[in-house]
């Protein structure tokens, strides 16, 4: 009888225990995201604040933004040693899905990497910390260059600071294997490249290295550009803005889709394109199984760190070719500000104050003089007066390309997580030669119509 | 139970709690969440609109989803044949006194269900890989350089090519299941079918399948329930593409609540597929039942 009793109990207290740290999580879950209460807490007090982000420590060699980030944010760590920074890092991927996981629980970290095609939906859901009354005492204020917080601004609220100037369609070219076919630098017509294409496949080179596994790199990296130059800036910003009044289905982003189908079926691409990762076609570029890739400015960092000496010394960079008929600019490349280093609006206090020193101090004007002083990399910021004779041939290059040119907004940064989806999965078909150009904008306008 | 060991009511509720709780709070309440969710346009974060049954009448209209239900029943068709298939031939072939080192052969084919399906999706990936993988070297060695090609970006194909890794991990789960099966036969009954001059093949089909019958259906439920449900071979190997070609639910329900943002979809979505699951299996279960009943008698 008496050991029945025991383990009556034995069992009630497991069920209850159980049930109690139930309620336990949930509670200190919700005590984390307010702040301390008691607000303003006096100097040398602990302060916690937690902060997410997707610069995995291993890939620290080969990234530059990277790597001038972190810098920035050791120093500042060791410089307040009262604040304890609880950083949650993991991949990219896997940090976005997560970080829309604790949004929709209300749980998001303190500070957080925030992407701009993300702004509205979390400002909408009041999550976000404006701010402009920090920005507006902030001494480099009138350094950081023009629209990079037009991806973070919500009728007149920002909601971060930029952390990275992406830049996202740069062809990287090999000179000495283009010069083989006969032309001297990468072609300025389309036409020269499926010819070009042709006699690449002939000796089992691909022209253009594509890695469009993970769907994000055609529309990133090609589309973003060439859609521009069939229908201009102001036809993708009313998509942006979603104001009505420009539609997937105009004839030009349809010829923009055309003119993808167009190049994979003049064989321009490996024929594995979408089946390898973007990091694959760097290597197959890398390797010298293809004489160009259309890449982002990450892969500067990959090259210089992973491209053989041969290869390097012959990389030039270029941009896409123009299109015939098109309405935008053809001397533009997609670039811009798109993920932002963003405050949990609930913060408030001492942690609020540290938190945007922390924001200040990491992603400001510092991050872009590092990242110049260190790697030669142009930032959100404008640094006066860096020089660049020390970097490689190639950092200069990029440099001189970039500086020149005029910035159109990237897509899959700006249109609505929802659309990019859709428009990502389609470009796969789109490439293959499965899907119209102009199912896939109807697609499209049909899931514009519907957000 | 016998009375003596039987534990009184009240021990035996508490018992039954702890499992109870967490099946509640780990299954229960998620799909009753989901499916509150499914009346609301929610996009994650405090913002909530009551929209009706829009979600639901949605997803009965949402092409993709359709199509990935039909790319499911087609997995799942491919893997009851492929995977019950091979474990009942290979369990009567283990079963067969010939067989030498049975318990190797044994643990050999259970091994590959032990990996996780994340380290299968990238074995096979390698597989098909087009400059790399083994398939395409063994097409160029036997002169068949013509048949090569990136096998995974293939529309019509990608679907059945991730089906062959999914079939090859759970042979041997299945043929466990029915070994054991096997075993609870009396051995005397196919001693008499062997005097009676049946051979291999006519005892497995006349005297085995009848006997295991029962376990079979059992398999036939669990390949449909682990099919309809199937999510991280795919996304390792194909992401659903090209395009959607490899789409399966549940890839499609994380897509849309994590890539596009509509959480209330996506939940309405969950929803669709539990249901359509459940009549799916209940319906195979009850053909199945039916057709072997009238069969006996």
């Amino acid at each position: 009888m008496k050991k029945k009793k025991i383990i009556q109990i034995i069992s009630f207290l497991a069920v209850l225990s159980l049930i109690l740290s139930a309620c336990g999580s949930g509670g200190s879950g919700n005590g984390s995201t307010p702040g301390n209460s008691s607000a303003g807490g006096a100097k040398g007090e602990q302060i916690q604040l937690t902060f997410s982000h997707y610069y995995l420590e291993e890939e620290r060699p080969t990234s530059a933004e990277m790597d001038s980030y972190m810098t920035l944010v050791e120093e500042w760590e060791a410089n307040n040693p009262n604040v304890n920074l609880v950083q949650s890092v993991m991949s990219q991927a896997d940090y976005s899905t997560k970080i829309q996981a604790q949004a929709a629980v209300n749980e998001i970290p303190d500070i957080f990497f925030l992407k701009g095609s993300w702004v509205s939906n979390f400002a909408n859901n009041d999550m976000l910390m404006p701010i402009n009354d920090y920005l507006d005492k902030y001494e480099h204020k009138d350094k950081f260059r023009k629209g990079v917080f037009d991806a973070a601004t919500r009728d007149g609220k920002i909601y971060g600071i930029p952390n990275q100037l992406s830049i996202t369609s740069v062809v990287f070219y090999n000179e000495q294997m283009w010069k083989e076919i006969g032309y001297d630098r990468f072609p300025d017509n389309w036409e020269d490249i499926y010819k070009a294409a042709e006699k690449f496949n002939e000796k089992g080179i691909s022209a253009i290295a594509l890695g469009n596994k993970d769907k994000w790199p055609a529309e990133s990296s090609i589309l973003s550009t060439m859609g521009d130059r069939f229908t201009g800036t102001d036809w993708t910003n009313s998509i942006i803005a979603r104001d009505g009044s420009a539609k997937f289905t105009d004839p030009e982003f349809v010829s923009a889709l055309d003119q993808m189908q167009n190049i994979a079926t003049n064989k321009v691409f490996n024929p594995d394109f979408n089946i390898i990762s973007n990091a694959q076609a760097e290597e197959y570029y890398a390797q010298g199984k293809a004489a160009a890739t259309i890449d982002g400015h990450w892969a500067l960092s990959y090259l210089l760190s992973n491209a053989s000496e041969e290869v390097l010394s012959q990389t030039k960079v270029a941009i896409l070719p123009p299109v015939d008929g098109g309405k935008g600019d053809n001397n533009t490349i997609s670039g811009g500000a798109g993920w932002y280093v963003a405050l949990n609006k609930n913060l408030e206090g001492a942690k609020l104050d540290a938190a945007m020193d922390f924001l200040f101090s990491t992603a400001g004007y510092d991050f872009s003089r590092v990242y110049a002083e260190k790697y030669g990399m142009t930032g959100p910021s404008l640094i006066d007066g860096t020089d660049l004779t020390e970097f490689p041939q190639l950092t200069q290059d990029f440099a001189a390309l970039t500086g020149s040119l005029t910035f159109t907004p990237i897509y899959d940064m700006l249109m609505e997580g929802a659309i990019i989806e859709s428009m990502n999965t389609g470009l796969q078909e789109v490439l293959n030669g499965t899907k119209k150009g102009q199912e896939l904008a109807a697609q499209l306008q049909s899931g514009q119509d519907s957000l | 139970m016998n009375q003596a060991i039987r534990p009184s009511r009240k021990a035996f509720i508490l018992y039954m709690l702890p499992g109870f709780i967490l099946y509640t709070f780990i299954v229960f309440v998620p799909i009753v969440l989901a499916f509150y969710y499914g009346f609301f346009n929610w996009s994650g974060g405090t913002k909530m609109t009551y929209i009706g049954l829009d979600n639901f009448i949605a997803l009965a209209k949402d092409d993709i989803f359709i199509q990935s239900f039909v790319n499911n029943i087609y997995l799942t068709v491919l893997c009851i044949v492929g995977q019950i298939g091979f474990a009942f031939l290979f369990a009567i072939l283990l079963n067969t006194r010939g067989v030498r080192f049975k318990a190797f052969h044994r643990t050999m084919s259970y091994f590959p269900s032990v990996l996780s399906a994340v380290v299968i999706g990238f074995i096979w990936t390698m597989l098909y890989d087009y400059n790399y993988g083994l398939i395409n070297i063994f097409l160029k060695q036997i002169g068949k350089a013509d048949w090569i090609q990136p096998w995974l970006n293939n529309e019509s194909l990608a679907l059945t090519l991730v089906a062959i890794p999914l079939i090859w991990q759970y042979i041997g789960y299945y043929m466990i299941i029915i070994l054991s099966a096997l075993a609870s036969i009396d051995p005397q009954v196919l001693e008499m079918a062997e005097i009676d001059g049946a051979n291999g093949w006519k005892k497995a089909i006349h005297i085995t399948l009848p006997l295991v019958k029962n376990t079979l259906i059992v398999c036939v439920t669990l390949c449909i329930a682990g099919t309809m449900k199937v999510f991280d071979h795919i996304y390792v190997m194909t992401g659903g593409g090209p395009g959607t070609s490899s789409n399966v639910m549940a890839l499609n329900a994380y897509k849309t609540s994590f890539l596009s943002y509509k959480m209330g979809y996506g939940s309405a979505m969950s929803i669709g597929i539990l249901i359509l699951s459940l009549v799916f299996i209940a319906g195979t279960r009850w053909l199945l039942l039916s057709f072997t009943k009238d069969k006996e008698v």
